[in-house]
């Protein structure tokens, strides 16, 4: 049953932005990494031998905020788009009158968002390695190269959760991407709130390496943490979606 | 056999009964005309057969299984057009059957079929925002049509089209039973075309269903009546009563169901002798518009 609906969702999203967004989100983030570095090439260059820093600093200095900010935007787009296909056709009636599952529904729409996403990290995983051999690089901090790309995408998962439901529930898309873009606060302002990280936005601010800190391992803990969360915030968003009544 | 059978269904919003106590019973084979005033209960009638908002009371069996527990098999067997179209309008109307029958499981050539009945087949590779609302309306009918299903639920399935289109809605819908061998409901708040196309009607007011038979009893209902009027008129129908004719009595005259023209000069002839004053012997004929009105009541608040 599964199947099926993957492979009706893959029809749906055609010649939507869906493709498109997982593409366009790194690619932002190594340009501006790029012209940021190439611009100002000899200051940076002057700097990095000063501090007795490598070539692969600047690039995490940049990256934290591009990050901080890409994520939020990046996950309240997608599950925007996804939930949106349904809503402006008033296909939900329609489709909840066959013979298919909410929960399917409900779950698959979560992967295509889950899934993207870490796409978009992978893909950025890759375009920031790119970036650093360009800059000369020799070795390789891959606790740093995934903190700053794979594993911020991964830490995500809760605030996928939180922001699908918000887009399924609510019919007009303005009211999940007011949420979403001011959760960007959140993010920014969530190690200083109590209990601030626990927030669906504070999770992959966590994960992001400090870039003046040393930093030994990857921060497994947190990012299985935010998994476990995420699934949390899933159940209860399939549980409130389950009852919606669709007119 | 009763494809639906609904018993004491009800549903309300808050104090407000949108549904009450209604027993829909639809026969096997039947286009059934679901009849009622805009705001009457049908939309909410209708989605609690599929399932999309529960019953506050009351149950539905449709082809005899309960549909709260085997609502999966159910669906399976059942086409549905639910009033506004559905549709994704970014996608060909092709793919928004491909969207749909990839969900259903059903072959891809069922796809070329069921175009071809609503005849889109020529519009099938153009973005559906571009369809008008007819074509959208087909389009539904055709989503609907994929799983040949064996009972067709069509929510006012021509509300906003113009009158070719509604024609044309209306002449597929009647093929549709006898080719296919299928069973359909079909609402609208407009007896006029329930009444082209119907066999059984239903008709809901107010949340209640006022009236459940076949056209035939409704049409029954519109045979010319006799109006007579009559100077004292109570005492004319013991009269009439004692000389074995029945007549009723509605304001000032008295009503009568037969019109044969022998028998309306006998009683005019009798009530005359015995020293009555007819001012009036009058041939009433009733429009289905007037019965719906009647039992609707909604006459009276124009």
């Amino acid at each position: 049953m599964m199947s099926k609906v993957i492979a009706s969702e893959m029809v749906k999203y055609k010649r939507t932005w869906l493709w498109l967004l997982p593409l366009i989100i790194p690619f932002i983030i190594i340009i501006a990494n790029a012209l940021n570095i190439f611009l100002r090439f000899d200051t940076i260059v002057q700097q990095v031998e000063q501090d007795s820093m490598t070539m692969w600093d600047p690039i995490w200095i940049f990256s934290f905020f591009l990050i901080l900010l890409a994520i939020p935007l990046e996950v309240t787009l997608i599950t925007s788009i996804i939930a949106n296909v349904e809503h402006q056709g008033n296909s939900w009636k329609s489709i909840f009158s066959m013979p298919v599952s909410r929960f399917h529904i409900y779950v698959n729409k979560f992967a295509w968002s889950t899934v993207l996403t870490i796409i978009s990290g992978f893909i950025l995983t890759v375009g920031i390695v790119c970036l650093g051999m360009l800059l000369g690089n020799e070795s390789f901090p891959w606790t740093y190269i995934l903190g700053f790309s794979f594993l911020p995408f991964l830490a995500a998962v809760p605030l996928i959760a939180l922001q699908l439901w918000l887009a399924l529930i609510f019919q007009n898309q303005a009211i999940p991407i007011t949420i979403g873009s001011l959760g960007i606060l959140l993010a920014i302002l969530g190690s200083q709130l109590p209990l601030g990280r626990w927030l669906p936005w504070s999770f992959y601010v966590q994960v992001l390496p400090s870039p003046n800190k040393e930093m030994a391992s990857l921060p497994w803990d947190i990012v299985g943490t935010s998994i476990i969360i995420g699934f949390m915030i899933l159940l209860v968003g399939f549980i409130h979606f389950r009852k919606k009544e669709f007119v | 056999m009763d494809v639906i059978k609904t018993s004491h269904l009800t549903r309300k919003y808050g104090k407000q009964y949108a549904v009450n106590n209604v027993n829909l019973n639809v026969k096997e084979g039947s286009i059934y005309g679901f009849l009622g005033p805009n705001g009457a209960g049908k939309s909410t009638t209708i989605r609690m057969l599929l399932g999309l908002i529960k019953p506050t009371k009351g149950s539905v069996k449709i082809f005899g299984k309960d549909l709260a527990k085997h609502r999966m098999e159910i669906l399976s067997k059942i086409g549905s057009l639910v009033e506004t179209p559905s549709y994704y309008g970014h996608l060909t109307g092709y793919e928004n059957l491909e969207a749909a029958r990839r969900l259903l499981g059903v072959p891809e050539k069922r796809i070329a079929e069921v175009l071809n009945i609503v005849r889109l087949t020529k519009a099938a590779d153009k973005k559906v925002k571009q369809y008008s609302l007819g074509m959208k309306q087909r389009l539904g009918i055709a989503t609907a049509l994929l799983v040949q299903p064996k009972l067709l639920i069509l929510d006012e399935p021509t509300n906003g089209l113009d009158p070719a289109g509604i024609q044309e809605i209306r002449e597929l819908i009647k093929t549709l039973p006898k080719q296919h061998n299928m069973t359909i409901i079909v609402s609208s708040h407009l007896l006029g075309e329930i009444e082209q196309m119907a066999d059984q009607v239903g008709i809901i007011n107010k949340g209640e269903l006022i009236f459940q038979d076949s056209i035939n009893v409704l049409k029954e209902k519109s045979k010319p009546a006799l109006h007579i009027g009559v100077d004292q008129a109570e005492k004319a129908v013991a009269f009439l009563k004692e000389q074995g004719y029945y007549a009723k009595l509605a304001g000032t005259r008295l009503v009568m169901e037969d019109t044969d023209p022998e028998l309306v000069g006998k009683i005019n002839y009798a009530l005359v002798s015995e020293g009555f004053w007819v001012y009036r012997l009058e041939e009433v004929k009733r429009s289905l518009e007037d019965i719906f009105i009647e039992l609707t009541g909604v006459g009276e608040s124009v």
